[in-house]
């Protein structure tokens, strides 16, 4: 009896190891071979990783280099939350309606997704606020944002997105090298820490971001700034913008407009982060006589010793046309004409021209884009010949029916210092010399519009932006701005060009003010004198003494 | 004898090998731990660095080095006719 239970005993224990290792191997063969994809999937999803780094966006510089950022990058918090993995859900949703509504707003859409953004670019204040409500289901991600040390530069600089991505100016234009390439990881990693890994290949190399430099220099943009607000500031005007520009390299040393917001406050409208010298195209008034004497003197249809009857009159009608003129003269030189900015001598001259003018015109790069690729350049208009009426000629040849961008007039008058050779402009230093072109007039043409200017800055319109020591040649222009159709006498647009010289130092200048509230303003009273301070900081800063 | 002594020190040298091999292993994982380390002691220092560059440049803001300038240091812009250049 003994016996037989022992047996029955050793026989049982025999099974129940059988079924237990039969058990085993069951489960051995799920895991191994039924199951094999699901888990093997399982051990590389907790293994191993494959992680793509973007490095950190690169600086913009000035012109002096790395001590003077316009763009650099600095840290800031988001908040987000795992919708599907939440621990408190009622106190979330409470805590988000009361201070994210947006956030809880979008919540609601899609409760049960794996990763939500509360905010980003969290303030101070909601970073305290969250971390007072000590919500653990709202988690803190540092983040790497745009921050610009000099706003006034910008509609020029630009600005990115929450994920650092070029939107405006110059992060736009330079988005791909300023971001570099993307650079992807596979790690082989401690699946539970995860924050230690065995094994690291590299999958796809990426680029390093390349910083930018751009031929802006930083104080000069903050005092030309200044000047430009303080003269806004006085005739209470809308819109203005300056450019100081090297006429022999094409570089743009400053390229202010105003109004603009500061990128760094987060709300900004847009509308105000344009650099309106290149965005924006206006008819620019008499500014353009000089062009059109330009024209007329290179095709000698007139001389700057050619008297030219100017009807004594401030009015004066030719070809149906009325001309409005802000003074009366008599009879004067073809170059007083355009010193005391004569629109009823100017017309005569420029009817001797006809079609020609709107070749020279284009030929000075009236029309189209000048070739800085900045985004959002304008090329502006000429009214073509086909489409002129009787009196486009006369409105052509000062400074109607023509639109242009500050740029293009900064490049024309460029053109005009660099002796007849045109350029294209530069905002980046790039290494690459400019491309020395075939002159676009004769030396003779040049120096005699040269010496027109002069006269113009000696006593005529242009006679308050004297500077001893400095050879000045300027041009101001008076435009009515064009609204619903008609020209407005009370809205008006003034621009100065002017070109300064000492020795080998050449610089252009050119600025306009837009609709001032004061009545009977003219540019040689509004533009010139913003000129002239503009040019002493110039020169003050550059150490031209 | 001389069979086995050699199959003795065949065996030795193989796991005096293995145990090299592992010692091996330990120190590169080691090291490997050591720069991960390394790196997010420098990757926090970049972030550190950002902040304080950050600091810098909102206290080297133009308009506030100028109003102190002014206001503080009692200094004026100058203007180009009150500049004389020294001839030697």
């Amino acid at each position: 009896m003994m016996r037989t239970t022992i047996r029955f005993n050793s026989a049982l224990i025999f099974f129940s190891f059988c079924t237990l290792y039969l058990i085993i191997l069951f489960n051995l063969f799920l895991i191994q071979i039924w199951n094999r994809t699901f888990f093997s999937s399982l051990g590389t999803h907790q293994y191993q990783l494959t992680i793509t780094q973007l490095p950190v966006r690169a600086p913009i510089y000035d012109r002096n280099g790395t001590a003077q950022p316009l763009a650099v990058n600095k840290e800031c918090v988001s908040a987000f939350i795992i919708p599907n993995k939440l621990g408190h859900k009622e106190a979330l949703t409470q805590f988000l309606q009361e201070h994210f509504p947006k956030a809880y707003q979008q919540f609601l859409t899609k409760p049960n997704r794996s990763f939500m953004y509360v905010k980003r670019r969290l303030s101070q204040d909601e970073i305290q606020l969250i971390k007072d409500a000590a919500c653990e289901d709202i988690h803190l991600l540092s983040e790497s944002s745009r921050f610009y040390p000099l706003p006034c530069a910008a509609p020029v600089v630009g600005f990115t997105d929450v994920d650092n991505k070029g939107l405006a100016g110059i992060e736009l234009q330079c988005n791909r090298d300023l971001t570099g390439k993307a650079t992807t990881c596979y790690l082989e990693k401690d699946a539970r820490s995860g924050c230690f890994y065995f094994k690291k290949e590299l999958k796809h190399a990426g680029t390093q971001s390349k910083p930018t430099q751009l031929t802006i220099d930083n104080n000069l943009q903050f005092l030309v700034d200044e000047e430009l607000a303080a003269t806004m500031k006085q005739y209470d005007a809308q819109e203005g913008a300056a450019i100081i520009m090297d006429p022999t390299t094409g570089e743009i040393i400053s390229l202010v407009s105003r109004p603009y917001d500061d990128p760094n406050t987060g709300s900004f409208d847009i509308a105000n982060l344009k650099p309106r010298g290149i965005t924006e195209s206006y008819e620019r008034g008499s500014v353009m006589k000089v062009f059109a004497a330009l024209a007329a003197l290179e095709e000698q249809v007139v001389t700057p010793q050619e008297i030219i009857d100017c009807k004594n009159s401030k009015t004066c009608t030719i070809d149906g046309r009325t001309i409005n003129t802000l003074k009366a003269h008599g009879r004067i030189s073809f170059a007083d004409v355009i010193a005391f900015s004569n629109n009823i001598g100017i017309a005569q001259v420029a009817k001797r021209l006809n079609e020609k003018l709107y070749d020279h015109y284009t030929r000075i790069g009236f029309g189209r884009k000048t070739g800085i690729s900045l985004p959002g350049e304008q090329a502006g208009l000429i009214n073509h010949p086909s489409n002129w009426s009787k009196q486009s000629i006369i409105s052509l040849s000062y400074g109607y029916e023509i639109s242009s961008t500050l740029l293009q007039l900064a490049c024309a008058f460029s053109m005009i210092a660099n002796e007849g050779h045109s350029i294209i402009p530069k905002l980046i230093i790039d290494g690459k010399p400019q491309e020395i072109r075939k002159p676009l007039y004769q030396p003779e043409t040049i120096t005699t519009i040269k010496d027109i200017l002069r006269k113009t800055t000696k006593y005529g319109t242009g006679w308050r932006f004297q500077l001893k020591g400095y050879d000045i040649m300027s041009k101001t222009g008076t435009a009515n701005l064009l609204e619903n159709g008609t020209y407005n006498q009370n809205k008006n647009i003034f621009t100065c060009a002017s070109i300064i010289e000492k020795g080998p130092y050449k610089r252009v200048i050119v600025s306009y003010i837009k609709e001032t509230q004061t009545p009977n303003a003219h540019a040689d009273t509004v533009a010139v004198p913003l000129q002239k301070r503009i040019a002493e900081k110039m020169i003050i800063h550059e150490r031209v003494i | 004898m001389k069979k086995n002594l050699f199959l003795s020190l065949f065996i030795i040298t193989n796991i005096g090998f293995l145990f090299l091999q592992i010692r091996k292993q330990m120190l590169f994982i080691k090291e490997s731990f050591r720069k991960q380390k390394h790196e997010r002691t420098l990757t926090k220092l970049e972030q550190k660095k950002q902040v304080i560059e950050h600091a810098m440049h909102l206290a080297q803001n133009k308009q506030e080095v100028k109003k102190y300038a002014q206001d503080e240091l009692h200094m004026k812009p100058v203007r180009l006719t009150q500049l004389k250049k020294v001839r030697p």
